[in-house]
């Protein structure tokens, strides 16, 4: 297994009342496997995936990237991690704005420096994204499409174990998000392993696993 | 940008400042006028208080006495270098040097030069008796052995000429033997030559037009040195009281009341340049600090993303200390840069308004003054972004996005 | 755009004040009385050459659009503001410290070739793609 959450829970405050966003949730996703998960906005999908990007702390539940506890690590370790082999898709366009499409891409790289130049690989991804042409425009002057192809690039850049993609189709057209649901497939084709939240609607379209969340339980 | 493809870090915080180009630029700007004014007052504040402790040391007398009604004249010749011409009988020497207390009498003759060739202005001309000077003497050891020939000068800082220069005043040529340094006070613009060539110059003057001396033997004014256990004012009130208040002819002024009267009116001055320098470097953190938590607001969504893409918290929390840091490093250095400007070349000019003695610090103070003024105003951007640090370092603020607020 | 205007408009101003300021603003010494000139006159003199060339390389800085010709012309600025701020030391003043030229007229002559020089030299690192876009400081 490559990502194991048990018994996760979550509560925030809304307006002073509590709000319990994640109620026992327990996945665990093998190498290589896509799964979508569904649910109704505001039913913790969110929430789920930024718990088991490790950009959140669970109240309860434990996190573990293969065999290695969130709890265990401090943010620095959580960081590289989510820096080397775990991709995370934002929902809605997570571009920095006033970067190029190729500098967006090879952003991680500037977060954790290493010696090799990461410009060659940047522009082999572009390439097998179809939108190589991109590389020096700034986001401003792409479409919902070709942003979400390059925060895909982006979040492939490191050819990370597992892919978290938070409604990567939600505001795009049919075929568009049919486009990135093969990109996805190929993706798993390689070995890395794919969570991807999605609208009630789009679910059919999500072949292999599908989990359902309604109000913080999977059900 | 687009030409280097190859990001840096400090690009994350250079970018978002270029993206608000007027924002950056006012907190530049507010940033400068804080330093401008900190390192400007604190230059002229030190100038002054520089060149009121080179007038006391240069002051050399405990006591002067001058003609009734000569006293402001004294003080303008000493702190502002207004050329003066007076006299008072030479009888005074002896009667003053048996009062006691007094323990060293020493005359000394003022004239002004008229148009003098070298300098186009009047200079003041004092003439000093070497036998029993203790004022000037110890100053002109250092720079002139020996004494002085009737011919020889020695001329101020503020006097054109080299040594061995010829001055022409009163159409008769001097010879200067010796440049004394730099004061910022009077004595910089004054030429001091021995008393027999002081009285020819007297009595050139009053050839020229001018007032003649009332008898060869006229003084100008007489420095006095307090015997040990006696005090200035002590001294003070005993000649007054020997010789009569007002019906004497002469005034009795302690050198430190000239001087105290000098650093009086400057504690004033930089009381007012320290609270405006304290008020202006708060307004700048209140401000700073208040548009970058505003900033921080905004940039939600940009911290969610790098957070998501791997920034430790320590990394978020570095780029918002490189962009204050970059802010505030800009504007203190502009605002030094354009204080030093204006201020150093403009010297004689300052010390023309201040009215008051005026000597710039050396370069190592100089170069002291301006690393603590850098430092005080560059220290406003990061203590600025301290509260924005603190919010990031919090908690799970900043993960990539809440429930509900896509 | 922008910068075009900007160190053009800069040139011109800081031209104009460096050649017109000592005649009509600050006063340079007046004849001495047997009319002949003092030294500090044809520093003026030679300050109102200096001031001149700079404002015209104002006017052909508004004029040209191509980087290049710009870098040249702000670089031409950069040396005929380095030459103003000798001029007075070159030529030379009065030889006292408290007459009008070496008090005011100099010390102003010197803050606006400082600020002109300052700012071509941004300007000049700017127009040569240093890093992006820099901001523009101009006298």
């Amino acid at each position: 297994m490559i990502l194991t959450a048990r018994a996760l829970r979550k509560e925030y405050s809304r307006g002073g009342r509590p709000f319990l966003a994640l109620d026992d949730v327990s996945l665990s996703l093998a190498a290589g496997e896509f799964v979508c998960l569904t649910g109704r906005s505001g039913s913790g999908k969110s929430t789920l995936l930024n718990i088991l990007a490790g950009l959140l702390t669970p109240d309860a539940g434990s996190v573990s990237f293969a065999g290695r506890e969130y709890g265990a690590m401090d943010d620095k370790d959580l960081s590289r991690l989510r820096n080397t082999r775990l991709g995370y898709i934002m929902q809605g366009h997570s571009l920095l704005p006033n970067f190029t499409v190729l500098q967006n891409v090879i952003l991680p790289r500037v977060l954790f420096r290493r010696a090799d130049d990461p410009t060659a690989r940047a522009l082999d991804l572009l390439e097998q994204m179809g939108i190589r042409q991109l590389a020096a425009q700034y986001p401003a002057s792409l479409s919902g499409g070709e942003l979400r192809r390059a925060a895909i690039t982006r979040a492939l850049l490191p050819a990370p174990e597992l892919l978290l993609a938070d409604e990567p189709t939600g505001d795009l057209d049919e075929e568009t998000a049919a486009d990135i649901m093969r990109i996805f497939a190929a993706v798993t084709e390689k070995g890395t392993a794919v969570l991807m939240a999605t609208h009630d609607a789009e679910a059919v379209s999500c072949g292999r696993r599908l989990l359902t969340m309604r109000s913080g339980r999977l059900v | 940008m687009a030409d280097r493809p190859y990001l840096t870090f400090s690009d994350l915080a250079l970018c978002n400042l270029k993206r608000r180009p007027f924002r950056a630029a006012g907190l530049i700007l507010l940033v400068a006028l804080m330093s401008f004014v900190l390192f400007g007052g604190s230059l002229i504040a030190y100038s002054l208080f520089n060149g009121t402790d080179a007038l006391g040391k240069r002051l050399g007398a405990d006591i002067l006495i001058v003609p009734k009604g000569y006293d402001q004249k004294v003080e303008g010749i000493l702190l502002r270098g207004e050329p003066g011409t007076f006299y008072m009988d030479a009888a005074w020497l002896d009667k003053i040097a048996a009062v006691e207390g007094v323990r060293a009498v020493s005359p000394q003759l003022f004239v002004a030069s008229l148009n003098a060739s070298c300098c186009a202005m009047p200079v003041q001309l004092i003439g000093f008796e070497q036998k029993t000077d203790f004022v000037i003497e110890p100053w002109l050891k250092t720079a002139h052995p020996g004494g002085l020939a009737d011919e020889d000068i020695i001329v101020g800082g503020a006097i054109a000429g080299k040594v061995g220069d010829t001055i022409k005043f009163f159409d008769r040529d001097y010879r200067i033997a010796a440049k004394m340094e730099r004061t910022g006070t009077g004595f910089d613009a004054s030429v001091f030559m021995n008393m027999t060539a002081a009285k020819t110059a007297a009595a050139d003057y009053g050839a020229a037009g001018g007032t003649p001396p009332p008898d060869a033997a006229a003084i100008s004014s007489l420095m006095v040195m307090v015997d040990e256990g006696y005090t200035p004012s002590g001294v003070t009130g005993r000649i007054n009281s020997e010789f009569g208040y007002g019906g004497s002819g002469i005034v009795v002024v302690a050198a430190k009341t000239i001087i105290n009267s000098v650093s009086g009116g400057l504690r004033a001055i930089v009381a007012f340049a320290g609270a405006l320098d304290a008020l202006l470097w708060v307004l700048s953190l209140l401000v700073l600090s208040v548009v970058f938590s505003v900033v921080l607001n905004e940039r939600k969504r940009e911290f969610g993303i790098l957070r998501s893409l791997g920034a430790t918290r320590r990394r978020l929390v570095s780029i918002v200390f490189l962009e204050s840091g970059l802010v505030s490093l800009a504007g203190s250095t502009a605002g030094v840069f354009l204080a030093a400007l204006l201020i150093l070349p403009f010297r004689a000019y300052i010390q023309d308004i201040a009215g008051m003695p005026y000597m710039q610090p050396s370069p190592g103070q100089f170069a002291g003054l301006t690393a603590a003024s850098l430092l005080l105003a560059f220290a406003v951007g990061p203590l600025a972004s301290l509260f924005s640090a603190g919010k990031i370092s919090r908690g799970d603020a900043y993960a990539a996005i809440r429930e509900g607020e896509a | 755009m922008f910068n075009r205007f900007i160190s053009g408009a800069g040139a011109i101003t800081a031209g104009l004040a460096l050649s017109l300021g000592p005649r009509y603003v600050f006063r340079l010494c007046s004849p001495a009385p047997d009319g002949g000139w003092m030294i500090c006159h044809w520093t003026g003199q030679a300050e109102i050459g200096a001031g001149l060339l700079l404002a015209l390389l104002g006017v052909l800085m508004l004029m040209f659009s191509s980087k290049q010709t710009r870098l040249g012309l702000s670089a031409a600025a950069f040396f005929t503001a380095l030459l103003a701020l000798l001029l007075p030391v070159l030529i030379g003043g009065c030889p006292m410290e408290t007459m009008a030229c070496r008090r005011v007229v100099f010390p102003a002559l010197t803050v606006i070739s400082v600020l002109t020089l300052t700012g071509f030299a941004f300007n000049s690192f700017y127009l040569l793609g240093g890093r992006g876009r820099k901001e523009v400081v101009d006298g």
